[in-house]
């Protein structure tokens, strides 16, 4: 089971990036089904928006995110890559491996 | 106003377009997370949003000529909406590290954004010819637009096409080669209609 103080401090990072509005649950409506019915059984922590998964050599982390309009998407995204790799390093776990997909630009 | 395909439910996270129109027209009150927190169903808020927007000119019309418009074809704008909003393709951003991207969902609603700057357009079908999943891959862009009664079509279609151009450079990294911009029809136009 994940570290729920890992959780908490990547979503607060997240979303405490410049340009970052908003954090949502990745995958597809199946996927995202499945991974309630999870939750339900206790298999994995519900309230996450993340995918964390921490391997011997690496962590990985997975999010969804939407961006403001007001700054190019492709920083907004590099930030919070950046945001997400200080976190790991910071809880002393393996480097990150982020995998991070843009999935609104919100009109300003 | 014509039922518009099941694939609402697919793309909209169990949600239907209706569902969302109400949503809006109801403030977005009470909250609902199945929504708010469904980017396929905020992609389709700030299309619906938007097309909301046009109600000022539409009103500009008398209830005659406000009924001469086409139930199929705002139907049609609807269904286009709720399509959109899928993920689609991931669209990779160059990056060293990490594995960065942005869903064609996302872009095609900022396709549409173009009619947040331009007065008096909708727009409707949207494309990506080429493979968008490949950094570097050449890729030309296939708009089709509405353009309300009385805007000159050749500047509009300019300005949608500088728009869209615009926000893609800006927010991905796509090798764009090329924006075409056909207007579908000039549509919402009733005293044309009656040859006034």
């Amino acid at each position: 089971m994940t570290d729920q103080r890992l959780v908490t401090a990547l979503e607060a990072a997240v979303l405490a990036v410049p340009g970052v509005v908003g954090l949502y649950r990745s995958g597809t409506l199946l996927g995202n089904a499945l991974e309630a019915a999870t939750q339900a059984v206790g298999l994995r922590d519900a309230g996450s928006r993340l995918r964390i998964s921490e391997e011997v050599e690496r962590t990985g982390v997975e999010a969804a995110i939407g961006v403001s309009e007001a700054e190019a998407a492709s920083i907004t995204v590099a930030r919070v890559r950046d945001a997400i790799i200080e976190v790991v390093a910071e809880h002393a776990l393996p480097p990150a491996d982020v995998v991070l997909t843009v999935v609104r630009v919100e009109p300003t | 106003m014509a039922m518009t395909p099941d694939f609402d439910h697919e793309h909209l996270d169990g949600h239907t377009i209706q569902e969302l129109s109400a949503y809006l027209d109801a403030g977005r009150e009470p909250a609902d997370p199945s929504i708010d927190d469904s980017p396929g169903c905020r992609l389709a808020l700030d299309a619906l949003e938007r097309l909301h927007g046009l109600a000022p000119e539409l009103l500009q019309a008398d209830e005659e000529d406000l009924a001469r418009v086409d139930d199929t074809w705002v139907a049609a704008v609807m269904a286009g909406i709720a399509l959109d909003a899928r993920a689609g393709r991931r669209i990779p951003y160059v990056s060293g590290v990490g594995d960065l991207a942005i869903t064609e969902g996302a872009v095609r609603g900022l396709v549409r954004g173009a009619e947040n700057r331009v007065p008096g357009v909708l727009v409707g079908r949207c494309r990506f010819e080429g493979d968008v999943s490949q950094p570097g891959a050449p890729v030309r862009v296939d708009v089709d637009i509405s353009i309300l009664y009385g805007r000159p079509v050749g500047e509009t279609a300019a300005a949608v096409r500088a728009e869209i151009l615009r926000d893609l450079q800006q927010h991905t990294d796509l090798a764009i080669i090329g924006v075409d911009v056909r207007v579908h029809d000039v549509h919402l136009l009733p005293t044309a209609e009656r040859g006034e």
